[in-house]
């Protein structure tokens, strides 16, 4: 069963689908930035990459057993952004986009190239790649409505 | 709640001109959205580049050019109708919360301007992207 997190389009970013559960907020500037969450009986950390105070921002979100989660709840300081940070490494988690506080898309990143790239950079390529593709689709959608 | 904020301590506002939250570079009110209805400052005189890194630790490098902050007194902001309050978060210590004083609704076009007359300065990230 896979260990990615399901992100609903329209969703807020901190509560990705209908039946996900807040169970605590770590960061917030005018909305929660980020935290653990409960998505069909599975936890989940998240947290914006990039974009706090802008339109569109980046975010990922990572799996995480009750034990990792309760190392991350009590953990304070320093100890606390690392233990947050390791949660996004070597293993897939789910980089998404959200606009207006609302998600818009979302793909995995592999754990591999996460080890390979850091997380900013292979999340960074990951979201690169939708946008030339939706671009090139774009492209060929005004052939459509330009005639 | 920790609420040990004088009204002469100051607190800054982080912003940018790039596609900001709904439309201007800092934020005049809690989106509708937000329930508890308060916006985020920071605790002090941040610059620029203290305010990226501090919301964001990712940004070892500060701020990007278009990025900025403003500031204003706890005091004036308190005068003005809000409540101000120290609330830090697990990586942003100097967290600081506003909401308006008698009711957690959405604020009216009069509340944004009066919370927008209580900044006095403004520090723009220089330089081309």
């Amino acid at each position: 069963m896979s260990d990615l997190i399901k992100l609903g389009i329209g969703e807020r970013p901190w509560l990705p689908t209908l039946d996900s559960t807040m169970i605590e907020v770590f960061d917030r500037l005018n909305m929660p930035t980020a935290g653990l969450i409960r998505q069909n009986h599975k936890l989940f950390v998240f947290d914006c990459l990039e974009g706090h105070a802008m339109e569109g921002n980046v975010w990922v979100y990572a799996h995480v057993d009750a034990a990792e989660a309760q190392k991350i709840q009590e953990a304070q300081g320093e100890d606390f952004t690392r233990l947050l940070d390791q949660a996004f490494t070597d293993k897939q988690i789910m980089a998404a986009l959200a606009i207006n506080a609302r998600l818009r898309s979302g793909a995995p990143v592999e754990g591999e190239t996460i080890r390979h790239l850091g997380l900013l950079k292979a999340v960074f390529d990951q979201l690169s790649m939708g946008l030339d593709i939706a671009s090139e689709t774009k492209n060929a959608m005004a052939q459509l409505v330009d005639y | 709640m920790n609420d040990d904020l004088s009204d002469e301590d100051w607190v800054t506002q982080y912003g940018t001109i790039h596609k900001p939250i709904e439309g201007t570079p800092f934020k005049r009110c809690p989106s509708a959205h937000e329930v508890p209805r308060e916006l985020s400052l920071l605790r002090g005189k941040k610059t620029p580049d203290e305010a990226a890194t501090a919301v964001n630790h990712r940004r070892a490098q500060g701020a990007i050019p278009g990025e900025g902050v403003r500031y204003a007194l706890v005091g004036k902001l308190r005068a003005a109708g809000f409540r101000v309050w120290a609330s830090p978060t697990r990586r942003i210590p100097g967290h600081v919360s506003v909401a308006l004083v008698d009711d957690d609704r959405l604020w009216t076009n009069d509340e944004r301007d009066r919370f927008d007359a209580c900044f006095e300065s403004t520090n723009w990230k220089e330089g081309i992207l």
